[in-house]
């Protein structure tokens, strides 16, 4: 075997495309070769892709046309060299547009994904500007439910100012009928607001017994106390005349007289306590009768 | 005995000397065409890194062209330039081959990349946060 033949089995077996090759005689394989470049032609196309390596196996096949017979299997086998280089070089271009497809696949990943994080960027923004619009009315809200609530209560402030006032009105027109009729009940105004203060004339002389036209001013008295929803202390006081001892307990049970009518007329006993003072806190001096009869008396004091 | 040398046997045995020793060098191998294409595509082969990418084909280049340059020793010009050629040849296919098998690679990683890309990127931050 020539050491051209040798090579050529040697070459052929090293081309892939080669390997599919049925047979090694170089007669048969122009043919084959041709048809393989042709083919990486046509995948060329108009282009100049591999054209270096095309062009030198259209040469190698032309040379091989051309050859003795004797130098046809060297020129065969390098005539395969050829087209297995034509053929890996068009192979070559193909990968290279594939890369740069994929360079552009991941460009465009990219771009997708900043476009992405964009979108959620301004969602996030979008939400936060929600939150902080609803927060706003809430307190703008808030605002104006307090300054409703300061008027409701500045309303009912008046309000109550205007009862209180014709409440005192009330009493003072009570307490002036009273004082016109010679009625015991009086109801104290100024710096003694929140004061009854019942005559000794309620009472039958030394007892604790009420007279009914106290009892009656009392019960009504009652129902007054009794709205206001206030504690009130009964307490009692007498003239000096007697033991401070019988002073003491007469003072007592006429408080509890009172506060018993107080509770019958509807003022829960818890708001209300008793207590005898005897002759202590006079009112005027009990020298005279006019004086002592002042000092004897009973009193309803709110706490 | 007269060992002296005429002058005409001096330049006699220097004609002779010079006669027989120039067809040796005249005959010394010169670097062809088909040798300078071989050294060029065996180093364009090295650029692209051949031994590591397409070792098979590279190799059997460099054997070539070795075998080229021992028929060039043995004065066996005509088979020297079909050796060399053949390096040529080999070498260029080893240079495409290269570039091929590292494209192929560089693709694969790119094809690996971007699924990592677009997992990481687009489904993995597509949600809306809670």
């Amino acid at each position: 075997m020539s050491p051209y033949r040798s090579l050529l089995l040697l070459l052929l077996a090293c081309a892939p495309a080669q390997a599919q090759t049925p047979s090694v005689d170089p007669e048969q394989q122009w043919p084959l070769l041709q048809e393989r470049l042709a083919a990486v032609d046509v995948a060329a196309g108009e282009g100049d892709a591999a054209a270096l390596e095309r062009l030198q196996a259209r040469q190698a096949l032309q040379v091989l046309l051309e050859v003795r017979s004797r130098d046809r299997a060297f020129a065969t086998g390098i005539a395969a060299l050829r087209v297995s280089s034509a053929e890996t070089a068009l192979k070559v271009v193909q990968l290279r547009q594939q890369s740069l497809e994929l360079d552009r696949e991941r460009d465009a990943i990219l771009l997708e994904a900043s476009r992405r994080d964009a979108e959620l960027a301004r969602k996030q923004a979008e939400r936060l500007r929600l939150q902080a619009l609803a927060r706003e009315e809430e307190e703008a809200q808030l605002t104006a439910d307090s300054a409703a609530v300061a008027e409701e209560t500045a309303i009912a402030g008046a309000a109550l100012a205007a009862k209180d006032g014709e409440l005192a009105s009330l009493e003072e027109e009570l307490a002036a009928l009273a004082n016109a009729r010679g009625e015991d009940l009086l109801s104290l105004g100024g710096p003694d607001k929140g004061r009854y203060r019942l005559a000794g004339t309620a009472f039958q002389a030394g007892k604790a017994s009420l007279q009914p036209e106290a009892r009656q001013s009392l019960s009504q008295l009652g129902k007054r106390l009794k709205a206001t929803g206030k504690a009130w202390s009964v307490e009692g006081f007498t003239d000096n005349l007697g033991s401070e001892e019988s002073n003491v307990a007469l003072s007592r049970q006429r408080a509890e007289a009172v506060m018993a009518v107080l509770r019958v007329a509807g003022v829960p006993a818890g708001k209300l306590s008793a207590k005898g003072w005897g002759s202590a806190k006079p009112l005027a001096s009990n020298a005279g009768k006019s004086g002592r009869a002042q000092n004897r008396r009973v009193e309803i004091i709110q706490k | 005995m007269d060992y002296r040398v005429s002058k005409r046997f001096v330049y006699l045995s220097a004609i002779a000397f010079f006669l027989a020793i120039t067809p040796v060098y005249a005959q010394t191998p010169a670097a062809t065409p088909a040798f300078a294409a071989a050294e060029r595509a065996l180093l364009e082969a090295e650029r692209e890194q051949a031994a590591q990418w397409a070792s098979e084909t590279y190799q059997t280049a460099r054997d070539a062209y070795a075998q080229a340059l021992a028929l060039q020793l043995k004065r066996k010009k005509s088979d020297a330039d079909r050796a060399a050629q053949s390096a040529e040849a080999q070498a260029a296919l080893a240079t495409v081959q290269a570039r091929q098998r590292k494209l192929a690679e560089q693709i694969e990683r790119k094809i690996s990349e971007n699924n990592a890309l677009r997992r990481n990127l687009l489904l993995g931050k597509g949600d809306d946060p809670p």
